[in-house]
Formats: C-alpha cells, structure tokens, sequence
C-alpha cells in the first residue's frame, strides 16, 4: 500500500512587483491574476511505498521543500492531489515547531501535543530524547540559547523518538557534529528497520547512497527521475556539472582550459573511465595523477602562451580563455590519456567507497 | 461547509494542545519576573487602589453631584468599566498577531491554527477573571458588601466568550490577510473607549446620542458588568439578549472565515 501519492500535483506562487498588485490578490482571495506566476513545482507524480527510505536530491530551489511541505500538509498544492496513509508524519528541519521563549523541555512537549500525542506518554518518554539530544542543562534553557547544533540535535531526537509512520529529514543532520550524525545514522536505521517510511533530502551525496533504498531527483519543479540511488546520483551530478561547467572553465583552468592539437581543434580529455566529461560518476573515482607526454613519451613542461611556465598566476583577474600545450620545440602536443597509476591492465581508478 | 466540520474535529482531537498553549500563553507575561504569578491579582489590585485614590476624590465629588449617587466610589465605577474594555483590547491586539506571531509553528508543522486564536481569547478572559476577583474582594473590603448578582457572573463571562472568539477568528484572519489594518485597528480601539461608558455614565446621554450605547455590545457588557458586580440588579434582558444573538452571529461567521482560509496562512506571513 501507498503511504504517501501524490498525483499532478503542482504548486504555484505569485511573484508581486508592487504592493498594488498583491494587496489586489490578497483582496480578491488569491483569485486574481496579478503578478508574476512561479512555479515551484510542476506536476508531481510520487507514490512511495510503506517502509520505504526515499532520497530526494536536486539543486537549490528545485522544490525539494515545497514538496516535502506539501507532503507533510503545512501548505496546499495549487493542482493535483496529495494523500497520505501515515498515522503520524513527523516532519524535521531546521529549527521546526520550536519556539524561542520556551525551554526545550517545554518545546518536547510542544512538539508531543502537535502531533497528538498526549502529554502523560511524552513526559514518559522525555527521558529518552533528552538521552538521545545529549544537551544536558539546556535541556531547562529557552531555546533561544540555544547553538544550531543543539536545535538540530534536540529537533531530530524528538522526530526520532516518538516513532511516526513518516519521517522526513529535511536537510538537518548536517548541522550535527559528527558523533552526532553517527547516532542519528544508526536511529534512522533502527526506524527503517521497523517499517517507517522515510523522506530523505540531503546535499550530501554520501548520506543519500548509504540510507536510500531509492532517489527521486528534482530539477526546476520538476520530478526529473526516480530510481536507483546511485543512478540517481550519477545523474545529479551531470546536472551540476552541466550547469557550473561554464564557470568552471572560468575559475579552474587546471581542469577545464580548452586543449587543442596542432590543428587547432579541440581535443578529448580522457580520464581514466574514458568518458568525455571532466566530471561524472558517482564521485568515488578519483584521479590520481595526469602527465603530459610529447609524442615521444616524454614528460613535458607546461608552457603557457603568455610564456609563463605556470597555467595559473597573477592576480586571477585576468582569464586566459584558451591554453595550448607545447612541447620544448615549441609544437603544439597531443594529449594522451594520464597515466593510470595501477599499473598496466587495472581498470578505473577506484579509491573504494568514502565513508 | 466541510472545512467548518474538519476545523472542529481537529480542535477537539487537539484540545490537549489548546489546554497547554492557554497555560502557556497565561504563563508568558509573568514567566521573567520574581513575583510570577503573583502578578496576575497585584496588577489589577494596584490599578484598582490609584484609580480610587485619584479618582474618587479628584474626579469623583463632581461626578457624585452629577449622578445624584452620593456613596458612589467613583474609581470602582471606572474600574469595573475597564475590565471587559481592556479585554476587548487585549482580545484584538492578540487576535491580530495570532498567527503571525506564531509564525514558527504555523509554516513549519501541521497543527490545526484554530487553536491561536482560542487560546488567545481563553487567556485573556481568564486575566480578566483574575481582575474581576481582585474587584469583588475590593469591593467587599472598601464597602462592606458583596451583591447576591455576582453568582451571575459565569454567565456574563460566557457570553463574552463567544463573543470574543468571533472577533479573535476575524481579526487573527484580517490580521493575516491584511497586516495594515493593525494601524487602524489600534485607533479605533482607543475611540471606541471613549463613546462607550467608561469615564462618562450612560444616563446623562442626550437622547440623539443613544444610539452610541444602544448598538455599542461592548457598552453591554461594560453596563452589565457594573450592574451585577456594583449595582446588584439583573442587567437589561431583552438587550443581553439581542448581544447574545451578535455574539453568536459574529462567532459564526469569523470561524467560518478563519476556516475557510486559514490553508493559505502559511503562505502569507
């Protein structure tokens, strides 16, 4: 069964260029045309399966949010249809459901009532989320005292510990330091283990491959994909290395100066898995070293066209937008694929997985 | 019609919630300082003791003549004038901020937002029992009696309720859609204490002016105050009956409003 599905849904905002114009929609309630559409999200087709742990990954303001908060219900989507089979969806982000003025002991509870649970079960079970966010004495401090570290501790141990059939991670764990994001690791594992569905949203590639069974990516409001995390991934990655390759051809001239042969064509820059990118793959794969040979196999100097020996000085201000590499005659050489540093017949460089 | 009945449901499902956000909200104006909840009886106490003593010998003695009423203790009169005016007042400053001042909850958890707005008015009434306790106890002391009408009092009270929450469901959506209309609203709150009969006593009204008091609920439940904690006699029926049918209309109609908008909240603030 379903746990959660969503279908077309679609979320809209207005974007107002003057208060005129908003103080018209809000007056005709939202029924009026005024301002500028944005659409956050763009026909949202989802269905997650019970005891699921789904990744949703995409790049800022792709609409992760949005949808988790139209999942949760904090907001309605403008088409289409939400529905949820989850008795309890507990929803963390940074900072959620806290409020400053009161002690985190007071928010504990709080954020116990919102979900309806009663207030004898969650002082039974503060114990156990003050073990679980470690915060000690502040525990008894507003919230407002609080570092982010700590709100995300005490914000994930309550999301945590009260055991919901949704639980959704919004990009919180990071603010955690590391022993911390250990044991959050292992709890979220624990709640996978009895049954709960799982939201995940996380910058962190690495996080996303070790928890989820299955990723969804978002890219401009739109549900580009779903499938197999490391699929998923791979395919993040090209978005991004589509997307900041132009800059990157700016900024980073060791990677991305254009080469050219001698007759002025471009040439391939094979890495070691042969592909044409400069960056793909789910990112385990590392370079270790490239050479350049001239065509007698000898190493060669970098020389640069302004004849400075190094590809990147000054002040950065200035760009070169195309290097060539010349051999000590002065030629222009061919690049060859570097060196694979495993010898001869190992295939892609692999560092194994980063833990 | 369905939003009304899901917004009841969620209330009732939530009542806990609404119980500890009233405590809390109680608890929020005494919670730094050392005397706590103390506060809660000496605010109206000393209130109570500067208006007698500045007013029933400064102002009272004309205002004795005036009224024929020569026991009259007029910083009691006042007083007990003040009491619902300054929950009025207290009712839509909150109301207004309800789910703006709420915003952490409001945009980032589900939780039905009728709660704010109840609490809110559960709160302020509440304080004014507080006030109204501190008055009667004054009352008894200063003037040696305690009138048999008091026991009325709950049902007064009630009244107010309802009345209250239709202004806390409209005004916490007005202040929502139309955060502007705070300004104004401040405004007309202060004008409004000045033509309902607080400081100045109904009677005297020319009769060309009547219709200030006559279609003002809040110079009701300021004269029926007065009438069941001072005056010991049974306030106008036929006029507590037709502020109770405005009472009821007005809560009506503002949570279906509030219902009926309160998915777009989240977006607004």
């Amino acid at each position: 069964m379903a746990v959660i599905s969503l279908k077309g849904v679609s979320k809209r905002y207005r974007i107002f260029q003057s208060w005129r114009e908003q103080l018209k929609w809000v007056v005709s309630f939202g029924r009026s045309k005024a301002g500028r559409e944005f659409w956050a999200l763009k026909d949202i087709d989802l269905e997650v399966e019970r005891g699921t742990t789904l990744g949703i990954i995409g790049r800022n303001g792709a609409g992760k949010t949005t949808l988790l908060r139209i999942i949760s219900g904090v907001i309605q989507p403008t088409d289409g249809t939400g529905r949820l089979n989850g008795r309890m969806v507990a929803r963390f982000a940074l900072g959620a459901g806290f409020d400053d003025k009161f002690t985190g002991r007071e928010n504990v509870i709080l954020n116990g009532l919102i979900l309806g649970i009663g207030r004898k079960e969650m002082l039974e079970r503060f114990d156990e989320i003050a073990a679980f966010a470690d915060i000690g004495d502040f525990m008894y401090e507003p919230v407002k005292t609080y570092s982010s570290g700590m709100r995300a501790r005490l914000g994930f141990a309550v999301a945590v510990t009260i055991e919901p059939d949704i639980l959704i991670v919004d990009e919180a764990l990071s603010a955690g330091d590391a022993a911390f994001k250990a044991k959050g690791m292992q709890k979220m594992r624990d709640l996978q283990a009895s049954g709960t569905t799982v939201l995940f949203v996380s910058h962190g590639m690495a996080q996303i491959k070790e928890f989820c069974s299955e990723a969804v990516l978002l890219h401009q409001g739109m549900l580009v994909s779903r499938g197999d995390t490391e699929q998923m991934i791979d395919q993040y990655r090209a978005l991004i290395s589509k997307t900041t390759v132009q800059q990157e051809n700016q900024r980073d001239l060791d990677q991305s100066s254009e080469l050219l042969d001698h007759h002025g064509r471009p040439v391939d820059v094979e890495t070691p898995n042969g592909s044409p990118s400069l960056r793909h793959g789910t990112g385990n794969a590392k370079r270790k070293k490239a050479k350049l040979l001239d065509h007698h196999g000898r190493p060669v100097d970098v020389a640069a066209l302004n004849g400075s020996p190094s590809l990147r000085r000054g002040t950065g201000d200035a760009k070169r937008k195309k290097a060539k590499l010349l051999d000590h005659h002065g030629r222009p050489v061919d690049v060859v694929a570097p060196e694979k540093d495993h010898g001869p017949g190992a295939p892609a460089v692999r560092e194994g997985r980063k833990r | 019609m369905e939003a009304v009945s899901s917004s009841l449901v969620a209330l009732y499902r939530r009542r806990w919630l609404a119980v500890y956000l009233t405590q809390r909200e109680l608890s929020k104006n005494h919670r730094k300082s050392y005397l706590g909840f103390l506060w809660a009886f000496l605010t109206p106490l000393l209130m109570i003791v500067f208006l007698t003593l500045i007013f029933s010998e400064m102002v009272g003695l004309r205002f004795r003549e005036l009224t024929g009423d020569t026991a009259l203790n007029f910083g009691l009169y006042l007083y007990c004038g003040l009491v619902p005016y300054l929950a009025f007042q207290e009712t839509l400053s909150k109301s207004i901020n309800s789910i703006r001042s709420n915003a952490g909850l409001v945009q980032k958890v589900i939780l039905p937002l009728e709660v704010f707005p109840l609490t809110r008015s559960i709160a302020v009434l509440t304080d004014m029992v507080f006030g109204l306790v501190m008055l009667i106890l004054v009352v008894a002391f200063l003037e040696h009696r305690i009138n048999w009408t008091i026991v009325l009092l709950p049902l007064l009270i009630a009244l107010q309720l309802v009345f209250t929450l239709g202004l806390s469901y409209l005004f916490a959506f007005i202040g929502t859609y139309l955060p502007d209309v705070r300004g104004l609203v401040r405004v007309s709150v202060r004008a409004l204490f000045f033509i309902t009969p607080i400081i100045w006593t109904p009677e005297r009204l020319p009769e060309n002016l009547r219709f200030l008091v006559d279609y003002n609920p809040l110079a009701f439940l300021v004269i029926a105050y007065r009438d069941l904690v001072l005056g010991g006699v049974i306030p106008d029926l036929s006029w507590a009956l037709r502020f109770s049918i405005f009472a009821t209309a007005l809560c009506v109609v503002g949570f279906v409003v509030f219902a009926r908008t309160k998915q777009n909240f989240a977006e607004l603030i």
